[in-house]
């Protein structure tokens, strides 16, 4: 588990994680009580291939976001290791981080506090091209003209400001500031969570041009499921700092393994709610605290199939088909390995 | 509500009048500011001299005007100066965060403990009493507190998703000072700096006062004030009457001013232009 992974035709992934860990202090350190961490990413592995879209799901709180901002090193992180083509790039620092930022770009979740208020929708997108371009004024108004017209915005709104935008437009700023600098890899940090249903849907479709076009590839960050496997080509599901699934998109609705992953996609509404597999529970309970998880399995407390095993001993993730790992302990009976 | 509005307006006006007063001097007087005449020493307003004379013979309005200027601009420029350097090392300290922050921060605090007008005695008594030094001085004992704001509002403002952005894109941490950070702390630094000039002007006519900060020749309010108070006996009331409103005018008017343009920059938005339109609609809906 700890090897880099190797994708079918040996070139390294684009993107890989290994065992990464994220904790911050909270509180305790003293001399009567021990020091306490908020444990927000808790060992996680995973890698994208070149041209490949991840998409990685979770409920609120399970480190989504942390996560996000420790691959693009934004934050340093607690312990393991990020590769970047091939590359250990966990300690890159200064010349070589600003070589790296160039081949990664974030969308973030909410299109209006990611973008500076004060500055003109121009000035926002031109910003990384001022950073890493040495070209004249006029050269990136062209470029970013460009962009606009790329993510299906009037190239006459250069001069207005964020908020003589809409929300759905806001987002398409926020898609061509990442876009600017041809990165190699987008990280959708929920990025379609504050739109609308509609307004969704054209983001999602716009994103997906863009990947063709561009060849991108992208780390897609939400809890909608529908929306996930909807762009996906693989889906990695967290659950308290920690992946507990990861599937291939198509097979998510049939084949989950995990306990959790079946609550979630129990949990999305059916348009006839009697056609509802009694059986499968929807999720009870809250969410584990971070700073003390639940001991062996995490998700023991609010798994209906747990044992006495999951109260102990924490299932790693285990290889169920081609492109398929659960970390459960049941996993392998239910598929009857 | 729209008596606080009036205030704010009139102030505004008081300020602009002085400074449209104070910067064309010789447009509002013939006389020199510094020119003794002992045949009209100590005569009273009135004849000849708008506001009378001093006990040189000098006139009291000419001087007024000149040394509203003095002060006005010693007020002016050591704010300016106090501004640049709090914003910067407020900014700094709450950009780096963690044990930077902590140590700058105890700096400020012990600085702070020292008074500062006692600080700026001791720097005015070792060296050559003149405009800029009065002007250096002013500025570096009173940056503090512009800076614990600034830093305040950067502590928070760092973790929004626009500078993290902006991280992201390749943007250098200085650079995002300047362009994402500061621009958006700019009402408190506004607020802050108008409370000053009015801080720096009180703190140059102490000086003066005490000898310390303009030299006596060159006319200044507190100059004024320290050359008129060995005449009040003498019942030359007029000698330190004039700088003394001068002086409570100036100062008032700065106060509520800043309390106004507080009033208008809290209600922002979007910015401080849709903040004035705002309070423009409001104070038209009250009148």
């Amino acid at each position: 588990m700890n090897l880099p992974a190797q994708t079918e035709t040996c070139k390294p992934a684009m993107l890989e994680i290994i065992d990464l860990v994220k904790y911050y202090p909270a509180g305790g350190g003293s001399l009567s009580s021990p020091q306490e961490n908020i444990r927000a990413v808790d060992g996680v592995s995973f890698f994208i291939k070149e041209g490949e879209t991840l998409g990685l799901v979770g409920e609120s709180g399970c480190g989504k976001s942390t996560l996000t901002r420790v691959v693009l090193k934004l934050e340093e992180p607690t312990a393991g290791r990020i590769l970047f083509e091939g590359e250990d790039v966990t300690a890159w620092q200064g010349r070589k981080l600003r070589e790296l930022r160039k081949n990664m770009q974030i969308i973030f979740q909410d299109a209006y506090s990611s973008l500076n208020p004060r500055m003109t929708v121009e000035q926002i997108i031109g910003e990384p091209l001022a950073n890493y371009c040495k070209d004249t004024r006029k050269e990136r108004r062209r470029n970013v003209r460009e962009l606009l017209q790329i993510v299906g915005l009037n190239p006459e709104h250069l001069q207005r400001y964020p908020h003589e935008f809409s929300g759905g437009q806001r987002q398409r700023i926020g898609i061509a500031r990442a876009l600017a600098l041809r990165p190699k890899l987008i990280i959708c940090d929920e990025s379609i969570a504050s739109l609308d249903v509609s307004i969704q849907a054209q983001i999602l479709n716009l994103l997906k041009e863009l990947k063709d076009g561009f060849g991108l590839s992208y780390l897609f960050i939400s809890h909608d499921l529908a929306a996930v496997k909807y762009i996906s080509d693989r889906v990695a599901v967290m659950y308290s700092g920690r992946i507990v699934e990861v599937i291939r998109a198509e097979d998510l609705t049939k084949e989950a393994g995990h306990p959790y992953t079946q609550s979630l996609l129990a949990a999305v509404p059916l348009p006839d709610p009697g056609k509802r597999d009694s059986k499968q529970a929807i999720l009870r309970g809250e969410p584990p605290n971070p700073v003390k998880p639940p001991s062996g399995c995490r998700f023991h407390p609010r798994c209906p199939r747990a044992a006495e095993i999951c109260k102990v001993t924490e299932p790693e993730l285990q290889a169920i088909g081609p492109d398929h790992r659960a970390a459960c302990h049941f996993v392998r009976q239910k598929f009857k390995l | 509500m729209s008596k606080y509005k009036t205030v704010t307006v009139i102030s505004f006006i008081v300020l602009t009048v002085m400074a449209v007063m104070v910067i064309g001097a010789p447009l509002f007087t013939a006389k020199d500011p510094t020119g003794v005449e002992l045949t009209k020493t100590l005569r009273q307003p009135g004849q000849g001299n708008l506001l009378g004379t001093d006990e040189m013979g000098r006139d009291i309005w000419t001087r007024l005007l000149y040394g509203g200027r003095v002060s006005l601009s010693v007020g002016v420029a050591s704010v300016a100066v106090s501004t640049v350097l709090g914003v910067a090392y407020g900014a700094i300290s709450g950009y780096a965060g963690g044990w930077v922050d902590r140590v700058l921060m105890r700096i400020i605090d012990a600085l702070l403990c020292l008074p500062s007008m006692l600080i700026m005695l001791v720097i005015q008594s070792m060296t050559r009493p003149s405009l800029t030094n009065v002007v250096l001085v002013i500025g570096f004992t009173t940056w503090m507190q512009m800076s614990r704001l600034v830093r305040t509002e950067v502590l928070s403002l760092k973790e929004r998703e626009f500078v993290l952005a902006a991280l992201a894109a390749g943007t250098p941490v200085w650079k995002i000072i300047l362009r994402h950070l500061v621009p958006h702390c700019s009402p408190t630094i506004i607020v802050m700096a108008t409370v000053g000039v009015g801080h720096a002007i009180l703190s140059e006519t102490s000086l003066s006062f005490l000898g310390l900060g303009i030299p006596p020749h060159q006319p200044s309010l507190g100059n004024m004030l320290i050359g008129g108070q060995n005449q009040i006996l003498a019942g030359a009331w007029w000698i330190p009457v004039f700088p003394g409103a001068m002086i409570i005018s100036t100062v008032l008017a700065i106060t509520f001013a800043s309390d106004g343009l507080q009033h208008i920059l809290m209600l922002r938005n979007a910015g401080i232009e849709e903040g004035v339109k705002k309070w423009l609609k409001i104070s038209k809906e009250a009148a």
